[in-house]
């Protein structure tokens, strides 16, 4: 690993937080993610760094979005003595309430994994005085 | 607007910290190592309840870096709505004591659909002098728009310091660590600086810093959301 590498390690490693406690307790790393509101979808934006499109599975249940995507390679965080590996992201997300489900469509560009959840648009109609 | 001669060799001050797809942090930890920047001291702080141990020594979250006429302040830690005056005081009095000519702040602004070949640099400054390195170096000036949480009170303390400031806004993803944003803002100091600074490592990395910088980005997300909710117009009460 060259310098500039193992400088960035050794600063990032020093930092424990949440994301990094629960990737040790899953063996698993949990990538960022975003959704933001439109008006007529939600876009949810999940961070896959060290992935291939073939490799991300998106699996979806009847209240969540489960992605799972294996690494191009193992991923090694060393503290000290003790080297943990990870070879995937796993992350589930809770699905709106309002979404059309059979219209949710997903894309992949720079590493980044686009769902796009289109909300339901049918519903009863108010009649107008 | 102040009028000021800038000297040929200008010595300058660049402020790294995390925002935006931490661009400010990536980049300037970069031209650190790629132009070999020695650790001349520490800013303290009483916020950090992190520090990192490098070959057995102690080192604080805010740090200062030199090479010849360039100075760096680097934090690996974000600066939070109550910290960004102390951050911005500090910046501009370690500037002063070491005759700084000007300070150059790093951000980011975010662009949902960006196209990563052709990321653009936007240079805001507080001196007309500064209008020139905008020029030379082919940087549009930031014509419009809001700034808000941290980055603004370091901005107005900038604005109201003696020292002229150059602040480079860069196109990135806001949510997510952004190299390829952190490339270009490299790109753009190194004109600035007058200094080559090779990309290749870098480029290797960019996966790397990514998966990396998670917990950094999800820390300075938290701290930029705070601010975000609060609005950014004040409302208007007579008009």
């Amino acid at each position: 690993m060259s310098d500039f590498a193992s400088t960035i390690e050794k600063q990032m490693n020093s930092i424990f937080g949440d994301t990094f406690f629960d990737d040790f307790i899953h063996k698993e790393l949990i990538p960022l993610s975003h959704i933001r509101e439109k008006d007529s979808s939600w876009i949810l934006e999940i961070d896959l760094p060290f992935v291939d499109k073939k490799n991300i599975e998106v699996l979806f249940t009847p209240h969540n979005l489960v992605i799972k995507a294996k690494l191009k390679k193992t991923f090694c965080i060393s503290r000290g003595d003790y080297v943990t590996e990870f070879d995937y992201f796993k992350k589930v997300i809770k699905i709106p309430k309002d979404v059309n489900t059979k219209k949710i469509s997903a894309s992949f560009k720079n590493g980044i994994l686009k769902i796009i959840m289109p909300k339901l648009t049918n519903g009863k109609k108010i009649p107008i005085d | 607007m102040r009028k000021l001669e800038i000297p040929k060799n200008s010595s300058i001050l660049i402020l790294g910290l995390p925002g935006p797809g931490l661009i400010g942090t990536m980049s300037l930890t970069y031209i650190i190592h790629a132009l070999k920047m020695e650790l001349i001291g520490e800013v303290e702080t009483n916020q950090s309840s992190i520090v990192f141990i490098d070959n057995g020594q102690i080192m604080g979250p805010i740090r200062i870096y030199k090479k010849d006429q360039v100075f760096g302040i680097l934090s690996d830690i974000p600066i939070d709505y109550e910290a960004a005056s102390g951050f911005a005081d500090t910046a501009i009095d370690f500037a002063k004591k070491n005759k700084i000519d000007i300070i150059v702040f790093l951000s980011g602004i975010h662009v949902a659909e960006r196209n990563i070949s052709n990321l653009k640099t936007y240079g805001l400054v507080t001196s007309e002098v500064l209008e020139k390195i905008l020029y030379d170096n082919e940087i549009p000036k930031f014509l419009s728009g809001v700034i808000s949480g941290p980055d603004a009170t370091i901005l107005t303390y900038l604005k109201n310091s003696s020292i002229p400031s150059l602040i480079l806004y860069t196109e990135c993803n806001y949510f997510f660590p952004d190299p390829d944003a952190s490339m270009q803002v490299i790109k753009t100091l190194s004109r600035i600086l007058k200094k080559e600074i090779d990309l290749t490592e870098f480029k290797k990395q960019i996966d790397f810093l990514r998966l990396q910088n998670r917990q950094l980005m999800e820390e300075t997300l938290g701290v930029l959301q705070q601010e975000k909710d609060q609005p950014t117009i004040p409302p208007q009460i007579y008009k």
